[in-house]
């Protein structure tokens, strides 16, 4: 125990000097360059939107004190941020002491109850990117950001039918479990492993990196230190707590979250009425809004006449142009969500497939509530604190819902105003460090119990004691690989790394799952195929994608730029100062591109379409099938009978948890 | 666990009670979750195809394409009402019928231990 207060100590002394180094100012106004990191798919957002062409539709809203910048009350957010890390840090201390063999530390020894879970579910999935990120991207595209509303909520429609009850009835601790039920057991432990350790980094790397910024926009925390304040944070988490403190931090900042979604739904509701018909009619009839859209938006340097620029912020297509690019995102979200190593993993927390199927309709019901309510007010913040004042701060967008609470809370007194913000920065924080515990669990559990005691200690009895150790340490070495590539991140675009997470969930865990656990045919080979399959060509198709940087198109964009002016020119029309700064910046990118490639050296995409997921996803189903009919197999055919009896019915698993 | 050993997972899967079990669940779960995801993929197709029907404003300035949105919640939730109440009313009485079945012995074979066991079995019994 002592040991843990050493370390404990560590991180908050670690933390606070993050805070004790004085703010920099400016900081949130030069970091415009790379936010869209919260919310992965972000960085679909048209990066055509220029910075210059929104600064000069920069038309403040009528009659309100927008706010330009974040401007969280310092003595009261650190305040906050501490009593979260220090109830949190006594919930670890209180879970140490539970958590004594593998069955405390990855599944919380099958004895979270379904309305528990049910929280913690929602809770992974009420995170910074949803809601930040979602509000954010409803504040600035309008109805094109309700499908990452909409996609939260349709993937669990998957989890609840298909996955959740199998899972548990199947796997003890991971996803190699479920599929190695039956296969054979190194080949697909090994290649599982692989993808959810490459997942696991994944989006530990979009949470952390996200969380740089957020701290950076905030409080002007440098960004190395809340990475690595973070990640140690995360890591003590994990080693002392294990999935009881994992589970137990996501109930209470689910709980903390919803208590914010809800505040900031009824600031927005006080001020229309609670009339959604009201709401929509000022935001059409906004002329903030109008400007954004026909300026920025669609980019009508005169307005069409008769045109409804503010209704046309309430209709699709203003973000994602392409259907099928749309239909590869759901596809992604809905699939890929149930092949997430750190969503299924919340379902072995759970006795049995009863308060697993509870577990995940509850959750549905709390994440359906509380993205409506995210919807509500990032439209809120698209009223009332307009999309160039939420631009401007982030372009991600992912300030919107602190710009509302610190508008809108402001005007009923100051004091609140700065108590809500402050909360609601440090709920944002909390939910990332709970997020990323829960994600490094499942990376651990991948090479601690697959790989470990499951390929290289196949033939021996694995004491708990160093099943343990093995987990402890695998913990660490994840945190810390994603503490260093979260650094090394710093900047990078790292929005595409979303898209292949969920296309690679997508198109290689989940056709894997699936079809071992309801097609007779599935075997060894078929697994790894698909696993290989879904994952290369997720990988694969989003570096040949449109969401790359081309550097010849860049430069082709440039010199049309040059063309137009200098044609002006020749007219002998005078440019303006504005244009002038324009031509030469744009003459300066042509240079810089012209001879430029993509990472993968490539002058324009390949593929057509920014999300992997409408071609990916069938690859990764085809090839489990070819390869499973190439390479049968008589026993793991056999066995089917087996599973089959046993993910329908759990036959087995009560016993196991009751010993 | 000893039980289980012993259980023949064919007999089982092929007795009366678990095929009757194991297809109407199947027709459930997967005639819903069709019905789920054809839903919500009209969202996108149904707003990059039909543009006019979903800018069509039905009250005020809301038009279809948010109401359609907002459909998606409540299908959702109600599916997860209906396969909650489902579960509980057929699909949790017949598992348990089953569950019996094999408690009774009836689809035990003594003589002949089945042909492989996975090793997941020992672990989650004894180890976990």
């Amino acid at each position: 125990m002592k040991r843990t207060i050493y370390v404990i100590a560590l991180a908050a002394a670690l933390v606070l000097s993050g805070f004790a180094l004085q703010p920099v100012g400016s900081m949130a106004a030069r970091e415009s360059s790379n936010n869209q990191i919260i919310l992965a798919q972000s960085s679909q957002s048209s990066t055509s939107s220029q910075s210059s062409s929104a600064q000069s539709a920069q038309a403040p809203a009528p009659q309100r004190n927008v706010p330009s910048k974040v401007e969280a009350n310092r003595g009261l957010t650190i305040t906050m941020f501490l009593v979260i890390i220090g109830i949190t840090l006594g919930i670890v201390v209180w879970a140490a002491r539970r958590t004594r063999t593998t069955s405390d530390f990855f599944a919380a020894r099958s004895s979270i109850t379904g309305w528990q879970n049910g929280w913690a579910i929602a809770g992974d999935w009420m995170s910074a990117a949803t809601f930040l990120g979602v509000a954010g991207l409803i504040s600035l595209f309008g109805f094109e950001g309700l499908y990452w509303a909409v996609g939260a909520i349709m993937a669990f429609v998957t989890v609840l039918l298909l996955v959740a009850e199998p899972c548990r009835n199947l796997g003890k601790y991971t996803i190699g479990d479920i599929l190695s039920f039956r296969a054979s057991a190194v080949p697909v432990r090994a290649c599982i492993a692989v993808v959810t350790v490459i997942l696991s980094v994944m989006y530990l790397i979009l949470q952390m990196v996200g969380a740089g910024k957020l701290m950076m926009l905030l409080l002007g925390v440098p960004f190395k230190l809340s990475i690595v304040g973070v990640g140690i944070l995360m890591i003590c988490y994990v080693i002392f707590g294990g999935m009881i403190a994992t589970t137990w931090v996501q109930i209470v900042k689910a709980v903390l979250l919803m208590c914010g979604g809800i505040v900031l739904f009824v600031l927005v509701g006080a001020h229309v009425g609670f009339n959604p018909l009201r709401l929509f009619s000022e935001i059409a009839g906004s002329k903030a809004i109008q400007d954004w859209v026909q300026t920025v938006l669609l980019k009508d340097a005169i307005p069409k006449a008769g045109f409804d620029y503010g209704q046309r912020f309430l209709e699709p297509g203003l973000f994602i142009k392409s259907p099928w690019d749309q239909l590869g995102n759901c596809i992604g979200f809905l699939l890929g969500t149930a092949g997430m190593p750190h969503v299924l993993m919340r379902f072995f927390t759970v006795p049995d497939a009863v308060q697993a199927r509870k577990s995940a309709v509850i959750a549905m019901f709390l994440i359906g509530g509380f993205m409506i309510m995210t919807a509500f007010s990032g439209f809120g913040a698209a009223l009332f604190v307009s999309p160039q004042a939420v631009f401007s701060v982030d372009r991600g967008g992912n300030m919107a819902n602190l710009l509302l609470s610190q508008l809108l809370g402001t005007e009923i007194a100051p004091w609140f105003g700065a108590l809500l913000t402050a909360f609601l920065c440090a709920v944002a924080f909390a939910t990332i460090l709970a997020v990323v515990s829960g994600v490094v669990l499942a990376g651990a559990g991948a090479i601690a119990h697959d790989v470990y005691v499951n390929i290289i200690k196949r033939n021996e009895q694995v004491d708990e004691r160093r099943q343990m150790l093995a987990a402890r340490t695998t913990s660490i070495a994840v945190g810390v690989a994603g503490i260093l590539i979260g650094l090394a991140a710093e900047n990078q675009n790292v929005a595409q790394i979303g898209v292949i997470a969920f296309g690679v969930a997508a198109s290689g865990n989940f056709p894997a799952i699936m079809l071992s656990l309801f097609w007779r045919k599935m075997t060894t080979a078929g697994i790894c195929a698909a696993l290989l399959a879904g994952t290369i060509s997720s990988v694969g198709l989003v570096l040949v994608s449109p969401s790359m940087t081309y550097p010849k198109l860049v430069a082709a964009n440039a010199q049309k730029l040059v063309t137009e002016l200098e044609n002006k020119q020749a007219t002998g029309a005078a440019l303006s100062e504005k244009e002038a700064a324009t031509l030469q910046k744009a003459k300066q990118t042509y240079e810089a591109n012209k001879d430029g490639t993509s990472m993968l050296g490539l002058d324009k995409p390949l593929f057509p379409l920014k999300n992997p997921g409408l071609v990916s996803v069938p690859i990764g189903f085809l090839a489990a099938i070819i390869f499973s009919l190439l390479f049968p197999s008589k026993r793991e055919q056999d066995a089917f009978d087996q599973l089959y009896v046993r993910q329908m019915t759990g036959i087995g698993v009560a016993k196991a948890v009751q010993h | 666990m000893s039980k289980l050993e012993k259980v023949d997972w064919g007999q089982v899967a092929n007795s009366s009670r678990f095929v009757e079990l194991a297809s109407r669940k199947k027709r459930f779960l997967f005639g819903w979750w069709i019905v789920s995801t054809a839903w919500y993929f009209l969202l996108p197709l149904g707003a990059g195809f039909l543009p006019a029907l979903f800018r069509w404003k039905v009250i005020g300035n809301i038009n279809f394409a948010y109401l359609f949105a907002l459909s998606q919640f409540f299908l959702s939730w109600a599916i997860a009402i209906h396969y909650y109440l489902w579960a509980n009313k057929v699909s949790d009485p017949m598992t348990a019928q089953v569950a019996q079945q094999i408690e009774r012995g009836e689809g035990l074979s003594p003589d002949r231990p089945t042909a492989r066991m996975a090793p997941e079995l020992e672990i989650t019994g004894e180890r976990a």
